[in-house]
């Protein structure tokens, strides 16, 4: 059995960014996505699976983003649209499917979610936002190293 | 930004300040550090709700590997604060994370991360000079101002320490960093400790500990590289807080119509500590050179201008500060307005109560507004960035990027190596502004904003961005963070300041060394009734 991985939520969320802008969705996008995973795991809930499946998918998320912008337009079908929803009007109640927000708790197949401050995720799905989060990152050179940074006087007095 | 003073709204101010008024219990609650400086320490802050612990790992570091650059691998020195009093079972864990620093994990009972490395300027010295039972020459170390210098302080959830949220309603913890405040004051008491113990050790016969005055001139050193920087631009709405705190706070003394002989005379009292405070600020980078001798031209005219002041007219500090704006350099104005603060403690220190920001969710973008309207917060609030010629290579000269190797922020030259523009970072708010504002110029104006940010999904970080600012004057940085000739070090500065660092000596464009709570009641002086306020501005 692989190894479980705990980060904090705002590590969590700055991963889920880095891994959407790798992935190739824009920088705005990217945040409302990020903010999305991050709020299914604020309840202890991961979704990451999906969320990952959903990366590739553009259009996707570009019409996640529509329906928070517009929420008169959002016609709930799955767990994502709950989300986008509850995060312009956190005070409405909603339901899809087995998911349910009370206004101010998640219920899941009839179980209240415990609120955290912490992500669990496996060391697959670990991976896997590591491999997307890694393309944002410039490969390192002398040049880079010393200038990059702005090295050059002695730092060691 | 790159002229900017501590004041009392600083966070560390506000730290002492609470520390003081709550009367904090301090105590050592271990303290097992061999000859060769290797061993561990705890260090316990009790508020009246809550204890506090710093767990400190000394090392034994040779020479050679002592970098403060980040992507240094070990310190002189390792440091957690820990929520609570950590148990022998949390300090084992502890050791096997905290010294490998970034390479570690720390959980939620984790507040902050941290580590120092001692100057190899003054280390040796005051050390074999307490072990000769001596005290270290004072104009020696004025130089330095600090024995160790820490070279990061993490917290906020990263490496996997509590994030903000877990304690953000904690009364000391709800103003911006408080908690690293605490790490870094402890830090200080650890380091004044550990020399002293080292110096025994090393002459058990003959070491004496440091003089309680020369003890207090020592702050912790810092040395805060480029990846502060972005921080000011991610963090519009908390940043808007800060800045508007501080010009409120200006403008309410400004709004004082008669001064009290005590505030005249807390004030005349402070403008005396300038010239040594400023002798002691050292640093041999040109644009702070330069700016100094300027500083110091401005403190004389200060105190000219002081010589035949009439307090006793209506609205005196106003009147002293429109005069330092047709007198002073930007950075004598800036000291200015730290210094007229500090006789109204009683109004403008709840100021410091404002300067936090619950940023945990997106701002919301409005979808029904219409394009038009858009354009008009842009042309209301980003005139400045449709201003600037965006083709000329000087003004796009910079990419900002983070690198694979310690994944840091870092700047480069865009037009030298155009492999950066692959791994932009969105830090360059006045040229995507422009671009979007071009292509929003292309819709008809009573198109939604909706429908634009589906066609143009690029656009959504900055557009999000300007309904943010639009509503906020301090939130953005109205310049070019991209142009040729930006300093990173005035970004440093400003967001330093606003931590209560002084003696900034920038090192090249990019990193800054500066000092913190230089000067400062410990912890046992706070207990035994020190003013938390009456030693800023030490020499």
């Amino acid at each position: 059995m692989s190894e479980e991985i705990e980060l904090s939520l705002n590590e969590y969320e700055a991963l889920l960014n880095k891994a959407a802008v790798g992935s190739g969705l824009s920088w705005g996008i990217a945040e409302d996505a990020a903010a999305c995973g991050a709020w299914f795991m604020s309840f202890g809930v991961n979704e990451l699976d999906t969320w990952i499946e959903h990366l590739h998918d553009k259009r996707f998320w570009i019409d996640y983003c529509k329906k928070i912008d517009q929420p008169s337009s959002n016609k709930l079908s799955n767990i994502f649209d709950l989300a986008a929803l509850v995060y312009v009007r956190p005070e409405k109640k909603v339901q899809v499917n087995n998911y349910e927000w009370t206004g101010e708790e998640l219920i899941i197949n009839g179980y209240k979610q415990t609120p955290s401050f912490r992500a669990c995720l496996s060391e697959k799905q670990f991976k896997i936002l590591n491999k997307y989060a890694y393309k944002t990152y410039a490969p390192a050179t002398d040049e880079s190293r010393l200038s990059g940074a702005g090295a050059g006087l002695s730092d060691n007095d | 930004m790159g002229s900017m003073h501590q004041s009392r709204l600083s966070f560390l101010r506000q730290f002492l300040r609470r520390a003081s008024k709550q009367n904090w219990k301090f105590n050592r609650d271990l303290f097992e550090i061999d000859a060769r400086g290797l061993g561990t320490a705890l260090y316990r802050l009790s508020t009246p709700l809550r204890d506090y612990t710093l767990v400190c790992f000394s090392h034994d570091l040779p020479d050679e590997m002592r970098s403060d650059r980040v992507i240094a691998s070990a310190w002189d020195a390792t440091f957690t604060l820990y929520d609570g009093r950590p148990s022998v079972d949390d300090i084992k864990r502890l050791n096997q994370h905290v010294p490998y620093q970034e390479e570690g994990r720390l959980t939620q009972n984790e507040l902050c991360l941290s580590r120092a490395n001692r100057s190899v300027r003054l280390w040796d010295y005051v050390l074999n000079r307490l072990a000769e039972g001596k005290q270290p020459n004072l104009d020696r170390i004025k130089d330095v101002g600090y024995l160790m210098r820490t070279t990061a302080v993490y917290g906020s959830g990263k490496f996997g320490t509590a994030d903000r949220r877990v304690v953000e309603n904690r009364e000391e913890a709800n103003s911006p960093f408080q908690l690293e405040m605490m790490t870094v004051y402890l830090i200080r008491t650890f380091v004044m400790d550990l020399i002293e113990h080292l110096a025994e050790m090393k002459n058990p016969e003959r070491a004496v500990k440091l003089d309680g005055s020369i003890r207090r001139s020592f702050g912790v050193g810092n040395s805060t590289g480029l990846g502060m920087a972005p921080f000011l631009i991610n963090h519009p709405r908390l940043i808007h807080n800060w800045f508007e705190a501080k010009e409120n706070a200006i403008a309410t003394v400004k709004n004082v119509e008669d001064a009290t002989q005590t505030e005249i005379s807390i004030f005349k009292e402070l403008v005396t500590r300038l010239k040594p405070h400023l002798k002691a600020w050292q640093s041999e980078h040109p644009v702070q050179v330069k700016k100094n001798l300027v500083l110091e031209k401005d403190i004389e005219k200060l105190e000219d201008k002081l010589e035949g002041f009439n307090f006793h007219i209506k609205f005196p500090w106003k009147t002293l500060c429109d005069w330092s704006e047709k007198e002073l350099s930007i950075e004598g104005q800036e000291m200015l307005n730290s210094l007229v603060l500090e006789p109204y403690g009683h109004l403008i220190d709840n100021f410091g109560d404002q300067m936090s920001c619950d940023e945990a969710k997106l701002f919301p973008i409005n979808g029904d507004m219409t394009v038009e309207s858009v354009k008009s917060t842009i042309e209301a609030y980003y005139s400045w960035a449709l201003e600037i010629d965006w083709s000329d290579p000087s003004c796009n000269a910079r990419a900002w990027y983070t690198s694979e190797e310690k994944l840091e922020p870092r700047l480069g030259e865009r037009f030298e190596v155009p492999e950066l523009n692959e791994y932009e970072q969105a830090l360059q708010p006045g040229r995507d502004v422009a671009r979007a504002y071009a292509n929003l110029c292309e819709l008809e104006p009573k198109t939604p904003l909706a429908s634009f940010l589906t066609v143009y999904p690029e656009h959504r970080h900055i557009i999000r961005r300007c309904l943010t600012c639009g509503e906020l004057p301090f939130s953005e940085i109205r310049d070019n963070t991209i142009d040729s000739s930006m300093l990173p070090i005035d970004m440093l500065r400003a967001k330093l300041s606003f931590f209560g660092a002084c003696h900034f000596d920038p090192r090249s464009d990019r990193w800054v060394r500066i000092n913190m709570f230089k000067g400062a009641p410990f912890p046992d002086d706070l207990s035994s009734g020190s003013d938390p306020e009456d030693w800023i501005w030490a020499p």
